[in-house]
């Protein structure tokens, strides 16, 4: 195994080095860097580009030049004989200063989407497989390809002038027309059926039901003004607590495991508890404090989980942490949604941002930056999210309908166990595995997609970097962005190669 | 095992239920024809081929090729007085073109010129890629995979060090090169396709390294034929379909890549047209002439979802694993279950 590990580092260091010699001369003889220069007119044009070509060692050949950058760069990795460089850029900024501060910003657009993609996508995959050649499977199957077919600077402009005009120009006004009201009840309740499936009369129930539930609820939320001035309190929050140990407990253990019940339900007390008493610790709050209250919740769920324990303790631990992490994040979003008023009118009513990602000149503590950064972040998310997020629902829906044609998906049915436990214990876990490659895959794509989608919504990360230099013929931002993305995919490919061995015994490395 | 299968869009395969006369299990019948039975059988595929042979031709037809012009009265490139604001003159009941169907863009030039340029860019686009693409691909796979060895371990660093760098990323530098060296869209395709070709080469290549292990190939080298006449005329026609069908899906993503590049700024230049291209140019525009925006981005999502539809027909019809799905379909009364449970008649399998 350990062999197997350094022979793959050493692979990719020379993959790694190769890639930046082909990106190097490719961009260094992409265009003429002294363009912008010899045909502007600035008096001293002449002092300007030989400052440039001395800067940029223009005069030294490009498969040279990439030695001295390669040079600069291996520094960074063996700190012997010289400091660590990336170069400079054209206005003399090292691209070392630049990097941190464009990777935080693509990071963090780049994670939650990549994320989501794959919980959200994974998780209707196997519902479109469970009802396969449903009406359901059909709609989402036109709908994945109708997303593989949508460019994504397309996606992003959409999502720009509908939802985030559309949105900022319903708070001026925020109430809910009654056709609106009766579209949306209609819509929501048509999806609910079709998620549901079987007999006419069990869908007609469902429409019924969830479109009238949407419609009352919908109705409610307008005439108290909920949109202007929205709440979450207790109530809401222990519905929410309830509802989530109810889908934890149903989906990991079934509804008649006792232990798994009473895991649960310490948790959710536990979390109602802490609502209460932590509203104070809340309001002085920072990133510290939030991220110590996490881990700690993370502890208590496993913990009580433990301590519950029985014949299945590794179930119970789950059970516990999913709980408490999920039901601690509704008494987070409980407080940020406390703050929501106060941000909606430090930005002038006008919550939801087309550009940038942070309002300048914010001020404010932790829970209105922290809307503020989610603002921002809400749409370009949304628009990376739904080009993999298709991609995912289609490659979860065949590994499921694969998994579930073999053999011992049969023995366990056969053997008497409940189709619960089938799909999350046998089925669920084997499809998995196939799932880890495309997830090393699409990492590359996703960082790739980000610079359309930076470029739309004007953040300031790695893509901007990597356009701007590009567009100037301007090669180390370039090189440094490509450094950050060449790492990532190929760690991303190797965890893929651990994950897959760790994940299928029947793989050995070698 | 990663493919997606199964293409829930294709009704009629597994509709009969008499399994023995069951068209595709003639064995009278060739491969080819009986691939193309199913493809043919497959009615969304079937209409965007249709649909996507319709556009060429509508683009074509109406501002013409090169020197040859088409029937449209006005080329993608001239001036013209705004009429009506330049809003789209294009009825429907009754059908009418009117003077300019698609309106026109801030400067005056007619917008229905200036798509059916931008399509046929981008179908350039589209077709080259693959072509490129897929000859580079379909060689440096057939080599690794039947040379194995140290040709194979070269062959597959360099598809590494290739694979490393994003499409989108390594398109765009391409799409610099080709501006600078003002090579049009002909050029920026012809790179393009050079830098697309990993995908089909390891797949190319995966196929090659099991055909080579079949009888034929022994009996083949047995009888005396050379190395390229075992790939070329053994082999590769075996892997026509996995070929074909990484081709077709390359075609798709070629598109939505152009696209992007001429959105950046690095593709297809004004005064050439190409739908990505009049995106940007006109995205700013959208709240006052929706319309600017609206025709190319209704143009892009077409072609990506006819050429998606075509792969997927074509998947389908050359993966013979795609018709144990259906089969269960027919063989299990109750559907409406949960319907992958194994049925209780013994499983038809081949």
């Amino acid at each position: 195994m350990v062999s197997f590990i350094l022979r793959r580092i050493l692979v990719s260091i020379l993959v790694l080095v190769a890639a930046s010699f082909i990106m190097y001369v490719l961009v260094a003889n992409s265009d003429n860097p002294l363009r912008d220069l010899q045909t502007g007119n600035s008096p001293n044009k002449q002092a300007l580009i030989e400052a440039r070509i001395q800067q940029q060692h223009l005069d030294v050949n490009p498969v040279l030049r990439w030695g001295i950058w390669l040079g600069g760069v291996a520094r960074c990795v063996v700190p012997i004989g010289g400091s660590c460089s990336l170069g400079v850029n054209f206005q003399n900024q090292p691209i070392t200063a630049l990097l941190p501060a464009a990777m935080g910003s693509t990071l963090q657009l780049v994670t939650l989407s990549f994320l989501l993609a794959i919980v959200l996508g994974i998780a209707l995959g196997i519902i479109t497989a469970l009802r396969v050649y449903s009406g359901f499977d059909y709609t989402i199957t036109l709908f994945s390809f109708f997303l593989f077919s949508l460019p994504s600077f397309l996606m992003a402009v959409l999502l720009k002038t509908f939802v985030a005009l559309g949105y900022n120009n319903f708070l001026q006004d925020p109430k809910i027309p009654l056709s609106t009201l009766l579209i949306a009840g209609v819509v929501i309740g048509a999806i609910i059926q079709l998620v549901v499936g079987g007999t006419i009369r069990r869908r007609l129930l469902a429409f019924v039901i969830s479109g009238g539930a949407t419609v009352v609820v919908l109705a409610a939320l307008s005439a108290t003004d909920w949109f202007a001035r929205p709440a979450l309190g207790p109530f809401a929050v222990i519905l929410f607590s309830l509802g989530i140990a109810f889908a934890v407990v149903a989906l990991l253990a079934g509804l008649n495991n006792r232990r798994a019940w009473i895991t649960a339900g310490i948790n959710v007390v536990l979390a109602v508890i802490a609502y209460f008493t932590l509203q104070g610790l809340f309001n002085i709050s920072t990133l510290g404090t939030i991220l110590t209250l996490a881990v700690a919740t993370l502890a208590v769920g496993l913990i009580s989980g433990f301590l519950v324990g029985g014949y299945d303790r590794g179930l119970m631990m789950r059970i516990g942490a999913l709980t408490a992490v999920l039901s601690a994040a509704v008494v987070l979003l409980d407080r940020f949604v406390a703050s929501w008023g106060n941000y909606v009118d430090a930005v002038g009513g006008r919550p939801l941002a087309t550009v940038g990602s942070q309002t300048p000149g914010l001020g404010g503590d932790f829970w209105i930056s922290g809307i503020d950064t989610y603002t921002h972040l809400l749409l370009p998310t949304i628009s990376l999210l739904l080009i993999s997020f298709a991609g995912y629902t289609r490659y979860a829906r065949s590994g499921m309908l694969e998994v579930l044609d073999q053999d011992y998906v049969r023995t366990a049915r056969a053997k008497g166990l409940p189709e619960r436990t089938v799909i999350v214990r046998h089925a669920f876990r084997n499809m998995l595995i196939p799932i880890a490659t495309l997830v090393a895959t699409d990492v590359g794509a996703l960082l790739g997609g980000a610079v359309i989608t930076e470029s739309v919504f004007a953040i300031s990360g790695m893509g901007n970097l990597f356009i701007t230099g590009l567009t100037a013929t301007d090669v180390n931002p370039v090189m440094g962005y490509f450094l950050v993305i060449a790492i990532t995919a190929i760690a991303f490919n190797f965890l893929a190669d651990l994950a897959y061995a760790a994940l299928d015994p029947r793989v050995r490395a070698r | 095992m990663s493919t997606i299968q199964g293409n829930p869009l294709e009704p009629s395969i597994g509709d009969g239920v008499d399994l023995a006369s069951r068209k595709d299990d003639n064995p009278g019948e060739s491969q080819g024809r009986i691939v193309y039975k199913r493809f043919v059988s497959n009615k969304v595929a079937v209409v965007a081929i249709i649909v996507y042979v319709l556009l060429i031709v509508l683009s074509i037809s109406a501002i013409g090729l090169g020197p040859i012009p088409g029937w449209w009265k006005y080329d993608y490139k001239s001036l013209n007085s705004l009429v009506n604001e330049g809003a789209p003159t294009l009825k429907l009941f009754p059908f009418s073109l009117g003077d300019h169907p698609f309106g026109q863009d801030r400067i005056g030039k007619d917008y229905f010129a200036l798509t059916m340029r931008g399509i046929q860019n981008s179908v350039l686009v589209m077709i080259l890629i693959g072509l490129v693409a897929t000859v580079i691909g379909v060689v440096v796979g057939a080599l690794a995979g039947y040379f194995r060895g140290w040709v194979d371990s070269v062959l597959m660093r360099i598809t590494d060090v290739f694979i490393v760098i994003p499409a989108l990323v390594i398109g765009l530098i391409v799409g610099k090169s080709a501006g600078a060296g003002g090579l049009g869209a002909f050029g920026l395709a012809a790179l393009l396709g050079v830098v697309s070709w990993m995908v089909i080469a390891r797949l190319v290549r995966s196929e090659f390294l099991s055909l080579r292990e079949r009888e034929f190939v022994e009996a083949a080298r047995v009888a005396g034929a050379s190395d390229v006449r075992i790939i070329f005329r053994h082999i590769l026609p075996n892997a026509i379909g996995v070929i074909i069908v990484s081709s077709t899906l390359l075609v798709a993503s070629a598109i939505l890549l152009e696209t992007a590049i001429s959105y950046l700024g690095f593709g297809i230049k004004s005064p050439d047209s190409s739908l990505g291209l009049l995106i940007s140019g006109n995205q700013s525009a959208f709240s006052t002439r929706p319309w600017l925006f609206w025709w190319p981005a209704a143009f892009i999502v077409i072609l990506a979802l006819c050429a998606n539809f075509v792969g997927d027909g074509l998947r389908d019809a050359f993966d013979p694993r795609s018709k144990r799905f259906s089969l269960r379909k027919t063989a299990e009364p109750d559907a409406a279950e949960v319907s992958t449970q194994v049925s209780p008649t013994p499983p038809v399998t081949k």
